[in-house]
Parts: C-alpha cells; sequence; structure tokens
C-alpha cells in the first residue's frame, strides 16, 4: 500500500513538474525538440528559384544556388551563388552564422573580384527585391530568440504547436514577434505570421510541399516552397527548392572567403 | 563531376565632356564594350578565362582588348587546402572604397575612374595553402604589365603621348623588355569579425612612375635639330609591405585599413623631367575609413562611407606628384530600394585636405530594365584648377566633368 501511495505520488509530482512549466519553458522546450530533430544534416545543396509576384500578379523569376554546412556546436556556414537576374550572376554571399553573436557575412562582387565583409546589420532590408527580408531567409539560431507556447491545435497531420517567438536583439530585427505554428509530425513550421515593431501583422509565410529526407537513418524533413504574402501592399514571393540533397559532406575551403573567387 | 559557368556583357556607352574648346581633344565618345566570362571546373582543377574589349567610335586610341584572367588551377590535395595555379589573373587586395595602397599586383588602365581603376590581368604562378592559421600565398610573376594611358586626345589623359615604358632594373641600367623576376607573399586569415592580410611584393611599380622628358632630334641638312619632346614612363624596382584589415562592430558599423610602404630599391637613379630632375622616392601610404550599414523602412538599405588616405615620407610637392590622393577624405553615400529593378544611387566627393581646391565629385544611378537589360548614368565634375605651371594630382582632370549613360545587355 505504501508502495502504491509513494508511486502514485512520484506519478503526480512527475506530471506536475510537466503541467508546471510555464508557457515561455514549454515554447523553448519545442524550439529545442525542433533544433535536435532538424540537425544532423551534415551538408545540404540545392537550386533555389525565387517568383516575386506584384499587387497585380505579374511575375519576376529570380535564380540562386545554396550550400550549407553544418557547423557543431556553432551557426551553419552557407553560401548563395546568384544566377538569375544576368547583371547579379555570379554574385555569391558566404554567411557564417553564430548562435549568439552577430554572424559574418562577405560579398563576392565578381565585377571587381572583390570580397567585401558587410554588415549584417541589414537584416531587414528585402532580398533581391522579394517579400522576404535577410532576416527571414538567414540563420534561426535557437539562442537568437526566446519562446512562448501559446497552445496546442489539431489538425490532419497531427498535433500542432503555436508558438510566439522574439528576437533577442530587437534593435536589429524588423519584428516584435513571429507567431509559428509547428506540426509535430515536421518539427518545423507550416505558418508563420511576422508582426513589425509595432505589433501590426505584415507578412504571412506557409511552409509548404515538406519532403522527408533521410540522413545518416534520420529522418529530417525541409519545405519544397515558402509562400510569403505582404499583407500590406498584397505582393507575394514564393522561395521554392529543386534537386535538394541532404547529407552531403561539403568541403570547408569552399565556405571561406578565398573560395568565393 | 564537371560544371560549366558562363556570363558576358554588351554594352553602349556614351560620355559627354564639357567642351575644353580644343580640337585636338575628343569631348564625346561612343563606344562598345564587351566582356565574357568562362569558368570549367572538374574535381581536382579548374579553369577561367575573363576578358574585355572596348571600340571607340570617335577616339580609336581608346580601343583595346583586355585579359583579365586566363588561369588554370589545380588541387594538390583532395580538400583543396593547397592549390597551384598559372596564367593571367586580376587579383583584388583592397579593403577601403576609394583609396586603395596595398591592392598593388596589377597595372591598371588609366581610361577608368582613378577611384577604383580597371585593372590588366598580370602573368602569375600562385601556390596557395589554406591552413587553420590562415592562408598563405606565394606568388611569382615574371612578366611586368604596362598600365594603358589616355592618349594625347583623351580628356582623361596628360594630354600627351606617352612613349613605350622604360623598366630600371638596376641602378643605372635600364630596357624595353617586359620579362623581369617578381614575386609577392600574401597572408590572410579571419579572427572573429576581423578579416587581416599582409603581404609582401618585390615587383616593377606601375603605380608610382616617373614621366621623363627627352628632346628629340632630327638630322636636317647636316645639322641635328630638336624637332619634338618624347614623353617616357620610367618604372622602378620596389619593395612593397603592407597589408589591410577590417573590422565589423555591433550595430552596423565596419572598420578598414590599407597600408604599405614602399621601398624604391633604385631610389639614387636621376630622371629628367618637365619638372627639373627626379628620383623615386620611399613612401607610406595609409587609408582608414567606416562603413555604417542600415535597413530603410521601405525595405531598402543605405551605407555612409567615410575614408581618409594620407602619403606619410616625402615633402608636401612630392605626395603630389605621388599619388593624386596624397591627403585626402572621402564621403560617399548608397542607397539600393532593393526593389524589383534593382535601383540604387550612389554618391561621393573626395576632397584633398592639404592642397587646396581639389574635389572629384561623382553621382551615379543603376537600374534593370527587365532580366538582361540594364542601365547606369551619371556625371563626374573634376574642380581642381591648376595652381604652379604644371598640373599636378587631379589638376590634370580639371574641368574635364562628364556626363555619361550606359545600357547594358546581360548574359
Amino acid at each position: 500500500m505504501k508502495l502504491t501511495l509513494l508511486l502514485a505520488s512520484w506519478c503526480i509530482l512527475n506530471s506536475h513538474a510537466t503541467f508546471a512549466l510555464t508557457p515561455e519553458e514549454r515554447g523553448l522546450e519545442i524550439a529545442k525538440k525542433m533544433e535536435k530533430v532538424n540537425s544532423g544534416f551534415i551538408g545540404e545543396v540545392a537550386e533555389m528559384t525565387m517568383t516575386l509576384i506584384d499587387a497585380y500578379n505579374t511575375e519576376i523569376l529570380r535564380k540562386m544556388e545554396g550550400k550549407i554546412k553544418e557547423v557543431k556546436d556553432d551557426g551553419d556556414k552557407s553560401i548563395i551563388t546568384f544566377l538569375q537576374p544576368n547583371d547579379v550572376k555570379g554574385t555569391k554571399m558566404l554567411t557564417w552564422s553564430h548562435k549568439t553573436e552577430n554572424d559574418d557575412q562577405w560579398l563576392y562582387l565578381p565585377s571587381m573580384k572583390r570580397v567585401k565583409r558587410i554588415s549584417s546589420n541589414s537584416k531587414t532590408s528585402s532580398f533581391m527585391g522579394s517579400e522576404f527580408s535577410y532576416e527571414d531567409l538567414g540563420g534561426q539560431s535557437l539562442e537568437k530568440f526566446t519562446y512562448k507556447h501559446l497552445r496546442d491545435e489539431k489538425s490532419e497531420i497531427g498535433n500542432v504547436w503555436v508558438v510566439e517567438r522574439y528576437p533577442v536583439n530587437i534593435k536589429e530585427s524588423g519584428y516584435l514577434k513571429q507567431v509559428m505554428w509547428i506540426p509535430e509530425k515536421y518539427h518545423a513550421s507550416s505558418k508563420v505570421e511576422y508582426y513589425d515593431r509595432k505589433g501590426t501583422l505584415v507578412k504571412t509565410a506557409d511552409f509548404l510541399d515538406y519532403q522527408s529526407y533521410v540522413v545518416a537513418g534520420k529522418n529530417i524533413y525541409r519545405p519544397g516552397k515558402i509562400h510569403m504574402k505582404n499583407v500590406q501592399t498584397k505582393k507575394q514571393s514564393i522561395f521554392s527548392w529543386d534537386k535538394r540533397k541532404l547529407g552531403e559532406n561539403l568541403l570547408d575551403n569552399h565556405f571561406s572567403q578565398d573560395s568565393l573567387k | 563531376m564537371a560544371q560549366f559557368q558562363d556570363s558576358g556583357e554588351l554594352r553602349f556607352e556614351t560620355r559627354k565632356f564639357k567642351d575644353d574648346e580644343i580640337d585636338r581633344t575628343i569631348d564625346n565618345a561612343i563606344a562598345v564594350y564587351t566582356r565574357a566570362e568562362i569558368k570549367y571546373a572538374k574535381e581536382s582543377s579548374n579553369a577561367t578565362f575573363r576578358g574585355y574589349a572596348l571600340t571607340d567610335g570617335k577616339d580609336k586610341t581608346r580601343d583595346n582588348l583586355t585579359i583579365e584572367d586566363l588561369f588554370f588551377t589545380y588541387y594538390l590535395k583532395k580538400d583543396e587546402s593547397a592549390s597551384i595555379a598559372a596564367g593571367y589573373k586580376i587579383f583584388n587586395w583592397s579593403a577601403t572604397e576609394a583609396f586603395h595602397p596595398a591592392d598593388i599586383l596589377n597595372s591598371q588602365n588609366y581610361d577608368s575612374n582613378i577611384e577604383s581603376m580597371d585593372k590588366i590581368g598580370e602573368l602569375n604562378i600562385d601556390t596557395s595553402f589554406k591552413t587553420p592559421y590562415g592562408n598563405f600565398s606565394l606568388l611569382y610573376l615574371p612578366y611586368a604589365q604596362s598600365p594603358k594611358y589616355p592618349q594625347q586626345r583623351s580628356r582623361l589623359g596628360a594630354s600627351v603621348n606617352l612613349s613605350r615604358p622604360v623598366w630600371v632594373t638596376k641602378k643605372n641600367e635600364t630596357n624595353l623588355q617586359n620579362w623581369h623576376h617578381q614575386g609577392a607573399f600574401k597572408y590572410s586569415n579571419s579572427i572573429g569579425a576581423g578579416d587581416l592580410s599582409l603581404h609582401a611584393v618585390y615587383h616593377l611599380n606601375t603605380v608610382n612612375p616617373i614621366v621623363g622628358k627627352r628632346i628629340v632630334y632630327e638630322n636636317i641638312l647636316l645639322f641635328s635639330l630638336p624637332v619634338g619632346v618624347e614623353f617616357t614612363p620610367y618604372y622602378f624596382r620596389a619593395l612593397q609591405l603592407g597589408g589591410t584589415y577590417q573590422y565589423a562592430l555591433d550595430g552596423g558599423w565596419l572598420i578598414k585599413t590599407e597600408t604599405a610602404y614602399r621601398d624604391f630599391l633604385d631610389d639614387e637613379v636621376i630622371i629628367q623631367t618637365l619638372k627639373g630632375n627626379q628620383s623615386p622616392k620611399d613612401h607610406g601610404i595609409v587609408a582608414v575609413g567606416t562603413e555604417y550599414g542600415f535597413s530603410m523602412q521601405n525595405a531598402g538599405e543605405s551605407n555612409i562611407v567615410l575614408e581618409f588616405q594620407t602619403l606619410v615620407g616625402p615633402n608636401k610637392l612630392s605626395r603630389s606628384e605621388l599619388s593624386v590622393f596624397q591627403n585626402d577624405v572621402m564621403l560617399g553615400y548608397r542607397l539600393a530600394l532593393n526593389d524589383t529593378l534593382g535601383r540604387e544611387f550612389f554618391a561621393s566627393l573626395i576632397r584633398d585636405i592639404e592642397r587646396q581646391n581639389e574635389t572629384l565629385y561623382n553621382f551615379n544611378y543603376t537600374q534593370r530594365l527587365n532580366d538582361n537589360w540594364k542601365i547606369k548614368t551619371g556625371f563626374r565634375v573634376f574642380d581642381a584648377p591648376k595652381k604652379g605651371t604644371y598640373a599636378t594630382g587631379l589638376e590634370a582632370y580639371h574641368n574635364a566633368h562628364y556626363v555619361f549613360f550606359n545600357l547594358s545587355r546581360f548574359f
């Protein structure tokens, strides 16, 4: 009897410990899970297309090639090579993202054969005239945000966590907060709402066509496209990935300034 | 797997100078510029070609065909940490926007913007090593490439035709040959938020020539009579030690610096010039600057650039003869709207803070017309009235103001 009581007390205490998580702790817990599930991709290569759609539904295409190398205990290293429009063909952007510090970024300008260090202060600027900002596409490390779990929702693919996140360095962000819908199946966002510094909704992004990639026996999900809609200007941009490969062993030397030339 | 990349540009250029009321010079230029770039890469090697051709409808002396890159690279290690490359190559060792004392390896085409001149590919063998302690490059340069100078009819030149350059390779030993032993060493590393590079270059310096004057005589009726004056650029052996450093501060600020010390090895050689006898002068150059970038509310971005360069060592007159920017400050502002047309404005001024009334104003605007076509237009104003008998520094460009319009088709 004593043993039963003891077990019951332990169970109650234990369940109480889970329920006792504050929304902030629960949000952080989900963010940690997301990071853990999405890590281990080693390296990623893809061709990317960005479709810019104005308020009159006129479409313009931008093409890029991307490589990402996973770095243990720090942010990832990435290179984007611009392929279209033709005047920026060959321009490359190298980013060494960091968990807490500002990212290091360099731009290679082929006309001058110059590698220029750039400030990561312009994160809120538009990326190639699209509705995406550099901030939307840059490193999303766990440590750069604080979190708050709002609620759980049910969907066709199971449980969905709804979590708000707030940039730690508010001065360098264009957003006051982002609200994320995170299906438990993917451990990655299916929808994000972006609120400007005044708290007004400016953009929504739908993360679509999730695909599963197996890397070292682990399932990692990646969206096939992100559809960003600016609710204020009615402009839209669709960022899509083709020929994506995960688990690529990319040379560390490819992610240096000298390799850009 | 083999990879092939190509790109190109066909550009129609027009520029209209302020009329100088001199019949000899050409105040309008209409030119066609074409550039091609091809890259081929395999697992352990790659090859690159890049070059351009320019033909001017009015001033045939501007016509030129320039090889910028034509080199082959072979990786000595699978992780590409060691490589050897040979061929013609353009190097860019610069950190600052307007002043480039460290960027010394390539000869330049002076028929371009003096703060960012077009370069000519330099023949070299480059051995590079990437290590955890930084990147090391060792270069051998067997051929001293002559710069390209605007000729007598150009508004951007010294109003004289320069004869074939003379290379001073030893004390009082000159020759017209371009083949000389030259070498360079470079170390670079990224440490935290900073990028450091150090270099040592032994070469024939083409940035600080002395233009010699020689009276040309001809035998006429048994008499040797002066018939003209010939101007010849003399280039001297120099050892340059220098480096660059860039550091990204929190809050969008970048700090940049470039330094160089040029030690001329034959500084006892005397050349007769229009201004009297001259010898190459050892000197140091320091350029420092800052750049601040910030986002605009309309998703655009702006950059403000402030740079200063000073030349140390020689006296004031010698300084002004060694560099157009011997003691100058540059203020620039760039506004990129980051829209689908890629509209961008850039305005700058470079002002001499040692010599009075020497300012260069520059403004340009670029935008795409569609995915293939782009325009660039703007103007440059050279305000530097001549103060002595001969034009020095920016004075050579005084009143060579011009407006330009370029239409480019990219491939």
